[in-house]
């Protein structure tokens, strides 16, 4: 995929990384305001911090200074650009910034291409998160006036986790998928990264489609209520269902994810990992001596005769060999040391093995070397 | 800022050789006639493509030319392979595959899943090795249908021991077919197909590979042509059909330029293989050892494996790829990663995952991969530009060494 930015974002991601007098990348020292959004697991994560002049009347400082660390992509590191640039230039409150919105971002970038969205939604997410702190700090509480940052931020990080790639719970998206006007699962995906990766989240229950399909008959319900007043009571329950089939539809199906196998290979897919059939000749075949052997002891026999036959006579020259799996009448022998490097005494080798296995084991056995 | 390009990303896909250009010209001119028609002139076409048939079935020491198939690229070749394999043997359900397969096999053997087969994909260790104790133990006698592994890997360029894997798969059942896709090695190893064993002993054996594909741009042929090369007596049904071509193996009009093309490129790579090998092996060992030393926090992918010379896969910790190559791309320096950004899925690559690649680089990734056409010189530009890009944009992340939990 080749590039597709605005040249306005390229010259910010440029100007940004090179240092260009008037560019904000860095940290400001003792913040009045840090947030932090992403990770470096899921492939970027950025770190902003604003200083603010202080007024008596805290809700009325003004930020003057917007600093960001950022670890991403060309857009990631130019919407991060584009953030400060945006707020230095208001000149507001921090409690005015939370106003400025991704779509902001991306309009000062001049557009992003639509896999890149997320990038503008990471520069907004830190910058609320920064207010919060700010908040904090200087003893504003954001709830008294109407605004429900903090409490938010924890419901969404409590909140059920829907996409487990990237760490993205119920709460959060939804409110992202109305505040971003999302109605397809690409739109969620390009905007929040959710359910980008294994996809497995998309379609499950309780996954992204389910809560876009139930955001969006609840924004219907409620626009509808203009509806007769006999619905009125109906309401809360109406809105309640679909979260609690949400809930509890999630549980069984996130477990159904292929499991690897303990100390074996993971197998994917119908999930039988049958155990290798050995050919019938270990049944019911007679050994060298004439018994019948099951196949465990069938490998017990195998295993004492290289023990006591074959390794010393290989520790003796340096060399050494362990039995890799035993198929039927297939033994896998692996050779170590001097063995495993000398090509010539291989085939010799192979021979004596299979000669001693024969002669005291079971006459069809063969050896594959590993 | 940019004079010249530094094209540095010959695993994705090479330049054309001028020489390959010049055989092909004739058939977009005068000679465009359709080899499977009756007058003479297309009867010249018709043995053109019989001389790059044999001229390739030399290069890769088969027992005839006619176990090369004409193919789009590797990507129909392995469609082919796993596609026909299971309708020729339908009662074997089991595929062995490896978790760091180029899509065009990975995506088809998830598609085998939804038909009801059973796929094993073997992991592959730190350095991107593959286990042969995990790949004997999954090997099932009587009803494992295919082994399809890779030789070299794109990403990494780490080879897999795909001469030994395949004779392993042969002793324990001869009827389970090994498929492997050299798209990155072709040309850039000498092979032996004959089941009578290699002429040359610096050739590897493949006397026990049943399929081999390849894509011709990955060797200074042109794209949309490849071939798949199937041994004689092989089980395995027609992928694309409608049409007598290829033995009636593979229907549609011969891309006759393109098949001369990449018979030439062949012609022109193992003429000068060892020269371009030891030049590609000096380059390497020269660019690693300097990037190691002009970079802290970095580590090349896949170091202790067996490796490709024209390869570098290099992880820089603390900073995003995609930044690194667009950085890269204003000094005229085009290369690759395997970097979310990049991927188009927002997620890293799948290889670097497998290979458990910590977290903190796996971001980071940038791939150099090298052809014959590249210089020392251009090496050192590059040595030249890459630590500052690194310096910057570590600059700009909010993570250091702090963050490394490996």
């Amino acid at each position: 995929m080749a590039w597709e930015y605005s040249d306005k974002t390229k010259q910010l991601f440029i100007d940004a990384v090179h240092g260009k007098p008037g560019t904000h990348l860095g940290e400001v020292e003792n913040p009045d305001g840090l947030g932090e959004h992403g990770s470096i697991a899921c492939g970027d994560s950025l770190r902003f911090t604003f200083r603010v002049e202080k007024n008596e009347d805290p809700t009325k400082d003004i930020i003057t200074e917007a600093r960001y660390l950022t670890f991403g992509c060309t857009s990631a590191i130019a919407a991060s650009e584009a953030l400060c640039v945006i707020l230095e230039a208001r000149k507001c409150t921090p409690i005015e910034a939370l106003k400025i919105t991704n779509q902001d971002i991306v309009d000062f970038l001049e557009g992003l291409p639509d896999q890149k969205i997320h990038c503008s939604v990471m520069g907004a997410e830190a910058l609320e998160a920064a207010v919060c702190d700010w908040a904090k700090k200087r003893g504003v509480d954001l709830a008294e006036l109407g605004i429900r940052l903090q409490e938010q931020m924890e419901e969404e990080e409590e909140g059920r986790l829907v996409c487990k790639c990237f760490s993205i719970t119920e709460p959060f998206l939804r409110r992202k998928i109305k505040e971003l006007n999302l109605r397809t699962l690409a739109q969620v995906t390009a905007a929040l990264k959710a359910g980008g990766a294994c996809q497995n989240c998309l379609h499950a229950p309780g996954g992204i489609q389910d809560i876009l399909d139930d955001v969006w008959a609840q924004e219907r319900i409620l626009a509808g209520t203009a509806a007769p007043a006999a619905a009125v009571p109906v309401g809360p329950s109406v809105q309640n269902a679909p979260v609690n089939m949400v809930n509890t539809g999630s549980v069984g199906n996130a477990e159904n994810a292929p499991i690897p196998l303990d100390g074996g290979l993971p197998i994917f897919g119908q999930a039988v990992p049958t155990p290798v059939s050995p050919a019938p000749v270990t049944a019911s075949t007679p050994s060298a001596d004439g018994a019948t052997l099951s196949p465990y002891q069938f490998a017990k026999k195998i295993e004492s005769v290289v023990e006591n036959s074959i390794r010393p006579l290989l520790l003796r020259d340096g060399g050494d060999c362990s039995i890799v799996d035993i198929k039927g009448n297939l033994v896998y022998l692996e050779l170590h040391g001097a063995c495993a490097t000398c090509s010539s005494s291989n085939v010799t080798l192979k021979a004596v093995v299979e000669t001693t296995l024969r002669e005291q084991v079971q006459a069809d056995i063969r050896v594959i070397q590993v | 800022m940019q004079n010249s390009i530094i094209y540095v990303d010959n695993n994705a896909t090479t330049c054309v050789a001028p020489e390959v250009f010049e055989a092909m010209k004739p058939f977009f001119g005068p000679e465009y006639f359709n080899p499977s028609s009756m007058y003479p002139s297309a009867g010249n076409v018709a043995r053109e493509i019989k001389s790059a048939r044999e001229k390739i079935a030399g290069f890769f020491n088969m027992d005839t030319e006619n176990e090369i198939l004409f193919t789009s690229g590797a990507t129909e070749g392995n469609n082919h392979v796993i596609f026909g394999s299971a309708a020729a043997n339908p009662t074997r359900k089991h595929i062995i595959t490896t978790m760091v397969e180029h899509p065009a096999v990975l995506e088809v053997c998830r598609e085998m899943e939804r038909r009801g087969y059973r796929v094993t994909y073997l992991p592959v260790d730190r350095q991107g090795r593959v286990s042969k104790a995990d790949f004997v133990r999954a090997l099932e006698p009587g009803n494992t249908l295919l082994v399809s592994i890779m030789h070299a890997n794109n990403e990494t360029g780490v080879k897999f021991p795909i001469q030994d894997l395949a004779r392993i798969t042969k002793e324990t059942d001869p009827e389970i077919l090994f498929h492997t896709d050299a798209t990155q090695a072709v040309s850039k190893i000498p092979y032996s197909l004959s089941k009578d064993g290699p002429k040359s002993p610096l050739s590897m054996d493949l006397r026990y590979v049943d399929f081999l594909s390849c894509s011709g741009h990955k060797f200074h042929a042109p794209k949309g042509a490849g071939f798949l090369y199937i041994r004689k007596g092989t089980r395995v049904r027609p992928f694309l059909i409608g049409g007598h071509q290829e033995g009636g193996r593979r229907g549609g009009t011969e891309n006759v330029p393109y098949i001369v093309g990449m018979a030439t490129a062949l012609e022109i790579a193992f003429r000068s293989y060892f020269e371009d090998h030891g030049k590609l092996m000096e380059l390497q060992r020269y660019f690693e050892s300097e990037l190691l030393a002009r970079i802290p926090d970095v580590e090349i992918n896949g170091t202790e494996a067996d490796r490709m010379p024209n390869t570098t896969n290099v992880s820089c910790h603390f900073v995003e790829g995609e930044s690194i190559l667009y950085e890269l791309s204003e000094y005229g320096i085009y290369a690759s990663s395997g970097s979310a950004c990049t991927s188009g899925s927002l997620e890293p690559s799948h290889v670097l995952r497998a290979m458990k690649v910590p977290f903190t680089a796996i971001h980071g990734s940038t791939r150099f991969s090298f052809s014959r056409y590249n210089t020392r010189e251009e090496m050192d530009r590059i040595l030249e530009v890459f630590p500052e890009i690194i310096a910057r944009l570590r600059a700009a992340s909010p993570f250091s060494r702090e963050n490394r939990h490996d």
